[in-house]
Formats: C-alpha cells, structure tokens, sequence
C-alpha cells in the first residue's frame, strides 16, 4: 500500500473527500491473519460500514488497530498509518475507521 | 447444438510439494491428459492454460508459451485469469472455443505453485484477487467471514453446522487419493481450531496447495470419443469486485446468474443433479453455494449439511473430492480439477453401475461444478452427463 509515490499522491486525493465523515458499522470481523506489512496491526477488524451521507453510501474499511468493532458502532474516518514504512521512505498512511464515543 | 466432450483427464496430487516446480506440475497434467487421448497430440489444435499469480509466486509469466511447448507442434495457447476461477474461465473459454467451430479439439489444463512463499505473503498475494483500493487491510478469511456473520444473523445459521461442512468434505477426501488432506477431522476439533476471522476458524479454510489438473475437451463425435461424460451446459456470472457495493451479502449473485444460464442450457433442475463439486474456500462459502445454485432454500444451506442431505445416501453429493477444503486448493488448477474429477467420477458410476444416492432412478446421472473468484465477483458454472454409448 503505497509504496509508491505516484500511487500514494493519487490515494491522498481519496482522503480529503472522505476524512472526518461519520457512519455506522453493519458487519465487523477480527481478523488474527494479515500480509506482512499489516501484521504490526493485529489483532485488527475489518469492517462494513455506511456513511451517514445522502444517498447513503457503503464502504469496507479497517478499523483502527486492536480496537473491538461490533455492528451499531459509531464511527469516524480518520487518518491513521496503514502500513508499516517502505523503503521509498514514505509513511503509510491512509484512513480507518475510529470509534466514536458518545 | 453441438456436443462437447470430456474425452480426457488428469489431476496430480494435490499438496505442499516442495520438490515440484509450478513447469513440472503443468508438465505433469499435460502428460497425464495425453496419456489416455485416444488419438494424435496433433489432433489437439489449441490449449487454454489457467492460472492465477505465477508472476508472484514463482516470477514466471507468459504462461501460454511455457505450456504449448510441451505439446511437440506448438498449438495455439492463451492463458486465462479470473483468481480462483481462472480454470473454470478456461473451461469457458475453450468450450466457446469448441462451439464456435474454430477448434475440434482442446486441451485445458491450469496450476498453481503456492508453497514456495511465507503464509503473509501468500495473504498478500491472494488479497490482489480482492479491490486492491476499496478493501485495502481486507484478506479472504475476513470477507467471507463478513458474509457469514450475515448468514448467522439473518438465518440462524450456526458455527457447528460451519464445522459439519469442513468434517464433511474432509470425510469425503480419505477416498480421493489425490486430495492433500486424506484425514477425518471431526466438527468440534474443527470448532475448536485457531480463530482466523470470527466466526472463521482455521479448519474453515481451504489450504494452500500445489497441483495441476488437465482435461482434453473434444467437439468431435467419432466412435472412441461416444460414451464420454458430456457437458451439456455452462454459465458465467458476475458482480461486484468489492462486497460494500453488493446488493445482497447472503447471496452470491454472480452464482446465481451462472447456474441460470447453465440449467436453461442443460434443460435440467438442480433436483436432477447427483454430485455437485463446489466452490467451498471457506465453509460459510459451500453454504452460500448450495443455496444459491438451487439445491436448498436460502437459508437452509447449514440445516442440510446438519441433516445428512450433502453426502452419500442424501439428496446431493456435495464435494466429493473432498472439495476445495480437503481435495486443495492450487487456485489455478480447481476449476479444471472439479470437472476432471466429475468426469472421472462419472466414467466410473457408469461402469459400476453403482447407485450411491437414493431417489435417483432415472437412467442420466448428472454432476454439476461451480468455481468461484474472489469473494464472489466472478462464478461459473459447469453440467456434465454421464456418457451414453
């Protein structure tokens, strides 16, 4: 995951409509398996959750590192590190999922 | 129309062969399937080669050539992608092939080399069958454990009836000498596995395999070919690459589509099937399976195995070989390996003459197999009839 630089840059694009929008969790699983840049991250959920926005919208995201997600869960999109570093010396970073609490 | 044929087959053993090469497993199935061809390796006028990531695994690409020079006068060869089902996209593509007109007869064979990486870079590799951007941090375990949560939640199915899949097909696999794991593995010791992706376990999953399998496909309709299992029927269906935008997550739609197209073209139901080989990657996904190609009500897919109707003596014969579960799983070979299996399967009811499901008295047997890609954005079908001489 962005490990290269043009690929990151166009990624960032992605992010600046998304970040700090708010939904709801519909499915969440834990996963204890990942590839081997995203192990430093487990255990981590991967998650189903539509936005609050009209027309509501679904995404698939993981949720912030060794945090419990369940369906009804508020969330918030946030900025997090999503890998571990590259040799192109770029920080990994993209958005996750972060529980929101009341 | 035309009639196509299964005129030959080979599947090599399935496993984590670590003296095998990805060249030497396709070199095997080539030999295999040529070694009961009836005819001239000229008489082949095509191959179809299936495969998924052998630029991965093994930095080998231009997969077509590397197959067609092991036949001696270098036919034409294309080589097929569709994750893991890239060998039943084979299949399709050379019965069109064969239906068109263009060739008489083809030979399809696929592997896949996936025991040469470490488990998180097979992760890695395999997660490319997913949408790379869209469900980035995703593996297949924790998709399908999204539509198994769903299934649970909507239809009540539970985590034994889960287990009892995976201590099916692996009761299944002590008979197939082919299989990688020829081992009962009762459901609580399934139940009782290490946790993947909840509620997935790891005696949910299928394996990561070596293996190959081939069949030679003819359209020809000469003497020695009568008697061989046809295919009567095929579909292709597809959705969603990634689960957020389906309509549906207790459904494979894309299943859906292709067992339609398959049944109108064999003018059967799937009440008229005998032995159905599967797309179970996970167990949740030979549930989702059953269901969705019509041999159970959604939702009673968990209840049927719990009943004894998915193996011998039931209503169908789910996974025969042991399935993806416990037959392997060489992503690129298992779609190739489900019709080779069948055919062979029956080739040899038809000499036996042997009735192993009850409620079947009519004079056709017929098997159906269902090869997946990814977490359902691709599905094929295929229907064979046992030969009639």
């Amino acid at each position: 995951m962005n490990s290269n630089p043009a690929e990151y840059h166009r990624n960032s694009k992605e992010w600046q409509t998304l970040l700090g929008k708010t939904g709801t969790v519909i499915l969440a699983t834990q996963t204890e398996i990942a590839s081997e840049a995203l192990e430093s991250f487990l255990p981590y959920c991967f998650l189903i959750i539509e936005l609050d926005d009209t027309p509501k919208k679904r995404l698939e995201i993981m949720g912030e590192a060794q945090v419990l997600f369940k369906p009804g869960d508020r969330v918030s999109l946030q900025l997090r590190r999503v890998a571990e570093p590259s040799k192109t010396g770029i920080l990994p970073y993209g958005l996750k999922a972060c529980k929101q609490f009341a | 129309m035309k009639k196509t044929r299964v005129v030959s087959s080979y599947i090599t053993q399935f496993g984590e062969l670590w003296d095998r090469s990805l060249e030497s497993l396709f070199s095997e199935a080539v030999s295999g399937a040529l070694a009961t061809f009836p005819q001239k390796v000229e008489q082949i006028e095509a191959v179809f080669v299936a495969n998924m990531a052998s630029g991965q695994y093994a930095n080998q690409l231009h997969l077509n050539a590397l197959v067609s020079q092991m036949l001696p006068h270098n036919p034409p060869a294309f080589r097929l992608e569709a994750a893991c089902a890239s060998g039943s996209l084979a299949l399709e593509a050379a019965e069109l092939a064969l239906l068109s007109g263009r060739y008489k007869t083809v030979l399809v064979v696929g592997a896949e080399k996936m025991t040469d990486v470490s488990g998180g870079t097979t992760t890695d590799i395999l997660a490319g069958a997913s949408h790379y951007q869209a469900e980035y941090g995703s593996n297949f375990p924790a998709l399908y454990a999204l539509l198994a949560q769903q299934h649970m939640h909507e239809f009540g199915t539970t985590r034994e009836q889960l287990s009892l899949v995976a201590a099916k097909n692996h009761l299944h696999a002590i008979q197939n000498q082919k299989a990688q794991f020829r081992k009962e593995i009762p459901a609580e010791v399934v139940s009782k596995s290490m946790p993947v992706a909840d509620p997935l376990r790891l005696l949910d999953c299928s394996p990561v395999s070596d293996g190959a399998a081939a069949v030679i496909l003819s359209a020809k309709n000469i003497g020695k070919f009568e008697g061989k299992p046809e295919i009567i029927g095929f579909g292709h269906g597809q959705d969603s690459l990634n689960l957020a935008q389906r309509k549906s997550l207790t459904q494979l739609e894309a299943t859906k589509k292709a067992a339609a197209l398959a049944f109108t073209q064999a003018g059967i139901t799937p009440k008229d099937i005998s032995f159905a080989e599967v797309h179970d990657c996970f167990t949740i996904a030979e549930i989702l399976a059953t269901e969705d190609l019509g041999f159970f009500k959604k939702g009673s897919g968990g209840m049927a195995v719990a009943e004894g109707k998915t193996t011998y003596g039931g209503s169908v014969v789910i996974n025969p070989s042991g399935g993806l579960k416990a037959c392997g799983h060489p992503v690129g070979a298992t779609g190739i390996k489900q019709v080779a299996f069948l055919a062979e399967l029956l080739e040899k009811k038809k000499q036996t003459q042997t009735a192993t499901t009850k409620s079947k008295s009519k004079k056709n047997v017929y098997a159906l197999a269902h090869n997946v890609g990814g977490s359902g954005a691709t599905a094929i079908v295929h229907i064979l009839k046992q030969g009639q001489k």
